[in-house]
């Protein structure tokens, strides 16, 4: 597999003089192309920080992050946001819709950032992700008309909608009851059976045991990881497996 | 715990606090200076009308007088209570030599007199009644306000040197409105002086009481007494040494006012971005039955302590600047009796801004009862109904960039938001335009013709003189041979007696001649051409009640003439009153002729004026941009003045206006920018945003505010020029100013306002307002 984000002893620090703290400690990490990661610590562990420097998102103070081999540091606002806006998607736990917009409009509107182009078929490409979603009838609600579970979806067909190679998702079931839950996971195995990468940043064992990967996290740095892909485990065994390594490791 | 809310909470927010501040003590400032200014003007000119003892009625008058005649007339009359003739020497502008300098160019009246004996007393500037000692002259107030360091110096009048003692306030004349200026001097060189100049009388009363004063005036006229001349009466010597300054404080007062307006607009507007910011914690206290009251005393409280400080700095300040600008009302006017009270209104006035920012955010507050909770506490925002823009997609958009499109639906989906900036637009705009559009109609030659005078090149008046017709001949011979003239008409102003509605004889002033060559502008109907046609100014016809088409009756050589009312026309001059016709009349008293030049090359106006001038130094001759830069010279000086000040306040009020709210969006919308740029949206794609919501505004604003300053402003000022004669009024607007360089000017300060304000931008980290 070829490599497709690279963290190289991430150093993150926030806070002035005394009360500066160190949030991530000469953290490395590597995502390969289409692979399924997740990222489990306690509040407070660094995980979101590094799911956002990874992303190019926030700015580090140590070590470097590459993109397909591009130094991220190194690009400009203009190379980072195109980055952005064609290469990576993103899914937060609340809703990041806009609310002036309709639910497609919110949808399209990465695409349509700097061109019009092609709009009839990236309109028919979005309604297309918002049938896969069970979402189809909402495409001219307002986000005050549509349920939490539905927002998210509508958020997830937005990050799928460029095709990007890798989508970074923090805590995205975190605001959803666990049958809306369940159906997100099951929608991200499946972009993640069509090759899109994701780096899922989560609390809940059940997520992380669909993914590949777990990187467990305490204090800025990794601390331990777990393989979940090749043991041949169901899914219940996987949620075990990730949940007697929380304890062991006292998350 | 109250009090520390309130200061973290403006804390929180200094820029937003600071401007907030700058407009309720600006407001504060002006509108106490207003009131107190208005109230001190009007006390020094009572003070000053009290003083002088100033005439109730005047008629001035040259030519033969009879004394004995008047006595009679005053002793006989129950209303008069005092009475007296005191002469006013006229004397030749290029006679008199102040400094280094001649009047030669002053288009008004300049000459000796005397001090009154009764009443009418020319003051010092302690308000004393002056005692010139021989050799010592007192020169008019307005010539000391033009800079010249006169005192001790020598005024050369007809080759006899004066000294200079003093300066004059003459509660007559003091006004650059008024077209004489009186010089004193002693009764004794005064008699030397008098074989120097042409004699006019000024005959005054003064009454029992002012409630009479109509009445009088109608008896006067009807004793068929001298009257050569124009009459004057009290409340017209209030009005004109009104004015000058009332216009000041006139303005004074509408930008306070507009003040207001702004301040009141940029509390709505934070308190609007902060109730959708705090929405969730309204609707979380709502939620948990927290009071309403409860919840507004806390912003109240942080308005209150701004409007307090913001009031009592203003009211600090005004009372620091008031000492400076009431300098000039002190010094033409005196001191005023009612100075205490007028300080103390100003300090009411102050409290009343006050009192009114309370109430207008308490009125804001009551919107805490329409928020509904359980949207605010799931969505952390009030969203605005749906008026259309659901119709607005940007899938559907072809048109514009997304960047413009994205800025567009936000000012539409909420209106209620940017009606604030679009209000302070419209102002600003407003406040731009009427000075400029004012300025550009007073001083363009067109603005002649609303004045009662035709669009001329030079213009020639003869006062009565000696052999006045000699004189016309030789102005008339020499113009007829002078090749850069291409046409002149001379037209002679006579008064005749008419017969009013109810069969009272009153007397008017006409302008014989020629009408068509160089017409006025007419507000119904046209020049007289024919001898029985006759046009009157709007107010003698408002006053005589005549209308196209009516008969008015004129005694002509001891007969009756009955002309046709032709034209109504604008006129400002002669308090408004005249009438024109084209009758020809050889005997008769000639007023005064006027002679209305045009020339083939009106660049030379200025030249041939000057040479003209020498030729005829009986005459007043001026080129027409002279005239009026004379007689109008002070009011465009100030209105030039008031329309850069004005550029410059309303464009730092845009600034200022939308900075704040630039910063109140983007504390506000940090969240929405944080999502943005995580879809790729760059710093700069979110400016354009801000800038296309901001520029829709300025364009509906601009538009607004031009049409409105054409419209209304048009009105407003129409309306204050009315009141000295003209019907109608119609803005002369510089397009190039008023269509191109003042939105542009808006617009490069709304630019200015919204890069600064979005410079904040790029230091938004997405993860610290998206991180879970």
């Amino acid at each position: 597999m070829k490599t497709l984000v690279m963290g190289n002893e991430i150093v993150k620090m926030f806070g002035q003089g005394d009360e500066r703290q160190t949030v991530l400690k000469n953290v490395s990490v590597q995502i390969e192309k289409g692979e399924f990661v997740a990222v489990m610590g306690p509040s407070g562990s660094g995980k979101s920080t590094l799911l956002f420097a990874l992303s190019g998102m926030e700015s580090i103070d140590g070590g470097t992050v590459t993109f397909n081999g591009q130094n991220l540091s190194q690009l400009s606002d203009d190379q980072l946001s195109k980055l952005r806006q064609t290469g990576m998607g993103f899914v937060f736990q609340q809703p990041t819709l806009l609310k002036n917009l309709d639910i497609l409009d919110n949808i399209l509107l990465p695409a349509l950032r700097d061109s019009h182009k092609n709009i009839a078929a990236l309109t028919k490409k979005a309604e297309m992700l918002m049938q896969k979603m069970g979402i189809e009838e909402l495409k001219e609600r307002r986000i005050t008309e549509v349920s939490g579970g539905q927002l998210q979806r509508a958020g997830i067909c937005r990050a799928l909608l460029m095709t990007p190679e890798i989508i970074f998702c923090d805590e995205p079931t975190g605001a959803l009851n666990s049958k809306s839950a369940n159906e997100t996971m099951k929608l991200f195995s499946q972009i993640n059976a069509e090759g899109v990468a994701l780096l899922i940043v989560t609390h809940d064992a059940k997520v992380a045991a669909n993914d590949e990967r777990v990187l467990f996290m305490r204090d800025g740095s990794i601390v331990d990881e777990l393989r979940l892909s090749k043991t041949g485990h169901s899914i219940e065994e996987n949620i075990k497996r990730v949940a007697q390594r929380l304890e062991y490791l006292e998350i | 715990m109250f009090r520390r809310i309130i200061w973290n909470d403006l804390r929180k927010s200094p820029t937003i606090s600071a401007i907030m501040l700058l407009f309720i003590t600006s407001a504060a400032v002006l509108i106490s200076l207003a009131v107190t200014l208005g109230l001190q003007l009007a006390g020094s000119i009572d003070t000053l009308l009290v003083q002088a003892k100033t005439p109730h009625f005047l008629q001035m008058h040259t030519g033969e007088i009879n004394i004995k005649r008047l006595e009679h007339f005053a002793q006989e009359n129950g209303a008069v209570r005092e009475f007296q003739v005191i002469e006013f020497l006229n004397i030749d502008g290029a006679e008199i030599k102040i400094g280094d300098s001649t009047l030669e160019d002053s288009v008004q009246d300049n000459g000796l007199t005397t001090q009154s004996k009764y009443f009418d007393y020319l003051l010092d500037l302690d308000g004393q009644i002056i005692r010139p000692a021989d050799g010592e002259i007192y020169v008019p107030l307005s010539y000391e306000k033009k800079g010249n360091e006169l005192l001790g110096k020598n005024v050369i009048v007809a080759g006899k040197t004066f000294t200079v003692a003093g300066f004059l306030r003459d509660s007559q004349m003091n006004s650059p409105l008024a077209s004489s200026k009186r010089f004193l001097v002693s009764d004794h060189d005064y008699g030397v002086m008098k074989s120097k100049g042409t004699v006019e009388y000024m005959i005054e009363f003064r009454l029992k009481s002012l409630s009479e004063l109509n009445a009088f005036e109608a008896e006067y006229i009807g004793a068929g007494l001298e009257s050569n001349g124009p009459t004057v009466t009290y409340p017209l010597f209030r009005m004109i040494n009104v004015v000058s300054d009332g216009l000041m404080i006139a303005v004074l007062l509408l930008i306070s006012i507009l003040a207001v307006m702004i301040a009141f607009l940029c509390i709505r507007f934070t308190l609007i971005a902060r109730i959708e910011e705090d929405a969730r914690e309204i609707g979380i206290m709502k939620a948990i039955g927290l009071r309403i009251s409860d919840m507004k005393k806390l912003y109240l409280g942080k308005y209150a302590v701004i409007a307090g400080a913001g009031s009592g700095m203003g009211w600090g300040l005004s009372a620091a600047l008031e000492e400076r600008l009431l300098g000039n009302i002190r010094l033409i006017m005196g001191e005023s009796a009612t100075e205490a009270s007028a300080r103390m209104w100003g300090a009411a006035a102050v409290f009343f801004v006050f009192v009114a920012v309370i109430a207008y955010v308490n009125h804001i507050l009551n919107r805490f009862q329409k928020i509904p909770a359980a949207q605010a506490i799931r969505f952390g925002t009030v969203v605005e109904k749906d008026t259309g823009v659901r119709r607005m997609q940007l899938r559907k958009n072809r048109l514009v960039n997304t960047n413009v499109f994205l800025g567009i639906k936000d000012v539409i989906s909420r209106k209620r938001l940017y009606m604030t900036m679009l209000s302070v637009v419209i102002v600003s705009t407003f406040i731009m335009l009427i000075p400029q559009n004012l300025y550009s109609t007073i001083s363009s030659r067109g603005f002649t013709s609303y004045m009662g005078i035709g669009r001329s090149d030079i213009l020639f008046r003869v006062q009565q003189t000696e052999q006045m017709r000699e004189k016309i001949t030789a102005i008339k011979k020499t113009l007829e041979t002078d090749e850069a003239v291409t046409k002149y008409v001379v037209h002679a102003t006579k008064r005749f007696a008419i017969q009013t509605k109810n069969g009272k004889s009153e007397t008017i002033k006409v302008d014989l001649g020629d009408h068509t060559g160089f017409p006025v502008y007419y507000v119904k109907g046209e020049a007289p051409q024919t001898e029985d046609e006759i046009a009157l100014s709007v107010m003698n016809a408002k006053e005589l009640e005549k209308k196209i088409g009516d008969p008015l009756v004129l005694i002509n050589e001891g007969r009756e003439r009955i002309l046709k009312v032709c034209g109504i026309y604008s006129d400002i001059t002669n308090g408004g009153k005249t009438a024109k016709a084209a009758f020809s009349e050889k005997k008769g008293d000639v007023m005064w002729y006027a002679v209305y030049v045009k020339l083939k090359d009106n660049s030379l106006s200025t030249a041939k004026a000057a040479e003209y001038t020498k030729e005829f130094s009986f005459a007043k001759v001026a080129d027409i941009d002279g005239y009026i830069a004379q007689t109008f010279g002070p009011t465009i000086g100030s209105i030039k003045k008031i329309s850069a000040a004005a550029m410059i306040a309303a464009l730092l009020m845009t600034i200022l206006v939308t900075l704040l709210m630039m910063k109140m969006l983007i504390a506000k919308e940090r969240h929405t920018i944080a999502v943005m740029k995580s879809l790729g949206f760059t710093n700069r794609d979110i400016t354009m945003q801000y800038i296309s919501r901001f520029a829709l505004v300025l364009f509906m604003g601009t538009m607004a505010g031009t049409i409105l300053a054409n419209t209304l402003g048009e009105m407003l000022a129409g309306a204050v020029i009315a009141s000295f004669g003209a019907a109608t009024f119609e803005f002369i607007v510089n397009p190039v100013s008023a269509y191109l360089i003042s939105p542009l000017a808006m617009g490069c300060a709304v630019v200015l306002a919204v890069v600064s304000g979005t410079s904040g931008i790029e230091n938004i980290q997405v993860s610290a307002h998206i991180k879970e």
